[in-house]
């Protein structure tokens, strides 16, 4: 009986252009959480869907309980006792939440389906995952991302698996439903499953893991036992091959009295009220608080794209007559989107075209665009970000996050916009893209604009921000000054516990 | 407001219990602002109307739940029942015209479902094309004029008899929707079948081969477009590769206004069932209240969107709910 639940022994993958996995080996055993961390490009989703069945290695040995196994598609390697929780979920939206969970081997009586059985025992795996308050009768698309997970897990204990991999799960978690996944992780580690967790969180990654292994252009530099000793730093400095001391920028400048964006009185009924707004100019603002408080909404009703019940806008004092996203960006105002794929970019199209989208004035003469003009234009503002790599003419689709990310900040920059509100700018991005893209925000406060972000990651927002005002419920609860920042009491307030009291 | 929708919501829901009860509340008005509505002949004519739209509808359902569309049942209907005819007059045998009938209909339906899977074809195109080559095929076959057969055969028989009183046409609605709804609903088949259409990326990770699935729902809805033409043929006592009408995009529309979504996934044979009762029903409203013809494919037109928007505010609501929280 071998050590090891799971063992990859010297797995290679290549891709035409890129070889995605260089002899990588990783084990796993019973009862283990074993954290698998490493930028985006690293190999990590490539190895996983080699254990998932939709890769197959190029070279290289898998082993499950010692012995020998090709897993050549999705089913064989269920059967193996795998089951994967992609960030994509895998749902069926119409069906209820038994029938997927045992969407093919689904239960039999009398030649005919039983669906009274599998509702049962669906209802029983909910109750043991500490769900009781959900029916298994319910259609999964009623139900909220964090239950959906939910679902996925359901489906891989249902399974029998004895290795179960967790793909960024907290990405779209509310803090209070991430202690709760810890609670089913630590349940499932108990009972002797070996648990593999992909993360860019570091923290989640201390706290969780036995071992770590981090993988760097598709091979594997580190593997590690936890300790209390191993650091955030040491874990960063095994993905990257280097210390990252400056991960966030030293703020170089101090943001001036000159209040540039002001919204008062903004309310919507149900999803937030109160909320007034003050946007200094050379500021950076943070917005957090729990998934759910109503900050993307906020935003997006400022800036017009949602509606608002009551509130005024205004920008460099004078207020801004029809609150819609052409009049807000004329005025200088510019948003860039939480949901970066499907609302930042056009991911089917170039980056070229991406860039050009709100820029046809700066490329055309007389309503005609000028390919001169036009391929200037882009070179410009591809260089002024660095997105790499450098060819315009790929699609969106084909960057990374953090170029996706890149690009949608040089669209919106070629317009000079005085106030840029960027929600989540750096959720999914790997470490050096984060490091690059908090650079590149210190520098445009440098250059007069000023900045509102939003963001779930406690860290980022108190490394990039001079204040920041915590979000609860609908209404904004509390503010912090640069100098008052601090983890605890930001997480309280964000609990809805203040604590200045106004 | 809140309570409200969600009493609206549960009715969109329950989709069978409130076209059913749309359709009695229907039948209340009619019985009483007209006296030529609740008559044993017009009920019997709505319902003998309908019945061919019903078992294309049932067949529809799979397709369309599914995630895939057919636009060519009808015209498929039509060739099979044209050819129905060659067989029957050369073999005077119903039994032998029947089989190739569905054979055939079933392998134009497994035609269009390769074009879809295999080749990767957008089924609203193929299907298109097909309706236009079957279409094209009876007309050849018979070279423009319908084909008579005897009214001693078994498909006159079924067409325009009565058995117990009622005509057999009707006696077959629940015949083929209990058929389509047990295979649909009562059966692990079934159920893959919807999943391929509410998600085939999630069937494929759970194993299902989704366009070998794909293709048996085209197939199945060939094989009651078969059942169909042997009806039509019979009705109209005659094959007449020009028969078709309006019957396919009335399927289509009884299938939605049944409650299947087009997104795949949902949906019962019942449902489709009574949305083609419904459709007919509604026509005849107009005919009793000496509304022009014409104003018949408008007005089921309106009913479709009506339909289709209430089921998206009825989902929007259903995801809303859990966004909440």
């Amino acid at each position: 009986m071998s050590e090891y639940i799971l063992e990859m022994k010297n797995i290679s993958k290549s891709f035409p252009g890129v070889k995605a996995l260089d002899d990588v080996s990783f084990n796993l055993r019973p009862g283990e959480i074993h954290a698998l961390i490493g930028e985006n490009g690293a190999g990590k989703s490539t190895l996983i869907k080699c254990l998932g069945g939709q890769h197959m290695p190029d070279e290289g040995e898998i082993y499950i309980d010692g012995k020998k196994v090709d897993i050549t598609n999705a089913k064989v390697s269920r059967d193996h006792g795998i089951g994967v929780i992609y960030q994509e979920f895998n749902l069926v939206p119409a069906f209820t939440i038994a029938e997927n969970i045992y969407l093919g081997r689904e239960y039999k009586k009398n030649g005919m389906i039983d669906r009274a059985g599998m509702f049962r025992d669906a209802d029983e795996i909910l109750r043991s995952l500490g769900q009781e308050n959900m029916s298994s009768r319910t259609r999964v698309y009623k139900l909220s991302t964090s239950q959906q997970q939910m679902i996925e897990i359901c489906k891989a204990v249902s399974a029998k698996s004895k290795i179960i991999v967790f793909d960024e799960p907290t990405a779209v978690l509310t803090q209070k439903e991430t202690l709760l996944l810890f609670k089913i992780i630590a349940q499932l580690k108990e009972q002797g499953v070996g648990i593999i967790y992909i993360s860019h969180r570091l923290d989640e990654v201390l706290e969780l893991s036995d071992r770590i292994t981090s993988l760097r252009d598709g091979k594997v530099t580190k593997t590690v036992d936890n300790s209390p000793d191993i650091t955030k730093d040491d874990l960063v400095a095994m993905m990257v091959g280097r210390k990252l001391d400056a991960y966030y920028p030293t703020r170089t400048i101090k943001p001036s009295e000159e209040v540039v964006f002001e919204a008062r009185n903004f309310s919507l009924s149900g999803v937030f009220s109160d909320v007034n707004i003050k946007l200094h100019r050379g500021e950076i603002l943070g917005i957090c608080g729990l998934v759910g408080a109503g900050r993307t909404e906020t935003m997006k009703s400022i800036f017009g794209v949602l509606p608002h019940d009551s509130g005024e806008v205004y920008i460099n004092g004078k207020k801004v007559e029809h609150v819609n996203p052409h009049q807000l960006i004329k005025h200088g105002m510019v948003l860039l989107p939480e949901d970066r794929k499907n609302e930042g970019l056009s991911l089917m199209q170039t980056a070229a075209i991406n860039l050009c989208i709100p820029n046809f004035d700066q490329i055309s003469k007389r309503g005609l665009i000028n390919s001169r003009m036009r391929a200037q234009f882009v070179d410009k503002f591809f260089n002024l970000l660095s997105v790499r790599p450098a060819i315009p003419n790929r699609l969106a689709l084909n960057f990374s996050g953090g170029n996706q990310q890149k690009l949608i900040i040089a669209k919106w920059l070629a317009r000079n916009p005085l106030i840029l509100v960027m929600d989540e700018p750096t959720r999914g991005i790997d470490v050096n893209a984060k490091s690059e893209i908090y650079n590149i925000m210190n520098d445009l406060t440098t250059k007069g604009m000023s900045i509102i972000m939003v963001s779930s990651e406690m860290p980022e927002l108190m490394g990039v921000c001079d204040r920041i005002m915590v979000m609860y419920e609908g209404r904004f609860i509390d503010q912090f000054t640069r100098d008052e920042f601090d983890e605890q009491n930001l997480a309280r307030a964000q609990s809805g516990i203040p604590v200045h009291v106004s | 407001m809140k309570k409200k929708f969600n009493f609206f919501t549960w009715l969109l829901d329950k989709r069978e219990i409130s076209l059913a009860l749309f359709i009695v509340i229907m039948g209340a008005i009619l019985s009483l602002t007209t006296d030529t509505f609740f008559t044993k002949d017009n009920i019997f004519n709505i319902l003998k109307q309908a019945a061919i739209t019903v078992v294309l509808a049932c067949g529809m359902t799979f397709i369309i739940s599914g995630g895939g569309i057919d636009l060519s049942v009808a015209n498929n209907m039509c060739l099979a029942s044209v050819v129905l005819c060659i067989v029957y007059n050369a073999t005077r045998s119903d039994i032998l015209a029947l089989l190739v009938g569905v054979v055939l209909a079933a392998a134009v339906g497994a035609l269009n479902g390769v074009f879809v899977t295999k080749l990767g074809l957008p089924p609203f195109i193929v299907t298109l094309g097909m309706s236009n080559i079957a279409s094209g095929l009876a007309l050849v076959v018979t070279e423009g004029y319908p084909i008579n057969f005897s009214n001693k055969s078994l498909m006159f028989t079924v067409g325009q008899k009565s058995l117990f009183g009622i005509p057999i046409l009707i006696l077959l609605i629940p015949v083929f929707t209990i058929i389509g709804q047990f295979i649909l609903r009562k059966t692990v088949l079934g159920n893959r079948l919807q999943a391929c259409g509410g998600n085939p990326v999630a069937a494929s990770l759970s194993g299902l081969n989704v366009s070998n699935l794909k293709v048996l729902t085209y197939t199945i809805g060939g094989i009651f477009a078969g059942f169909a033409a042997f009806m039509l043929a019979g009705r109209i006592n005659s094959g007449n590769p020009s028969a078709a009408g309006t019957v396919g995009m009335d399927a289509i529309c009884a299938v939605v206004v049944g409650g299947t979504s087009m997104a795949g996934g949902g949906g019962t044979v019942i449902g489709s069932m009574i949305g083609a009762i419904l459709m007919q029903l509604i026509k005849n409203a107009l005919i009793q209240y000496e509304v022009s013809m014409y104003w018949q494919t408008t007005v089921i037109g309106v009913v479709l969107v009506c339909v289709c928007a209430l089921d998206l505010i009825a989902y929007k609501a259903g995801e809303a709910g859990a966004k909440k929280q």
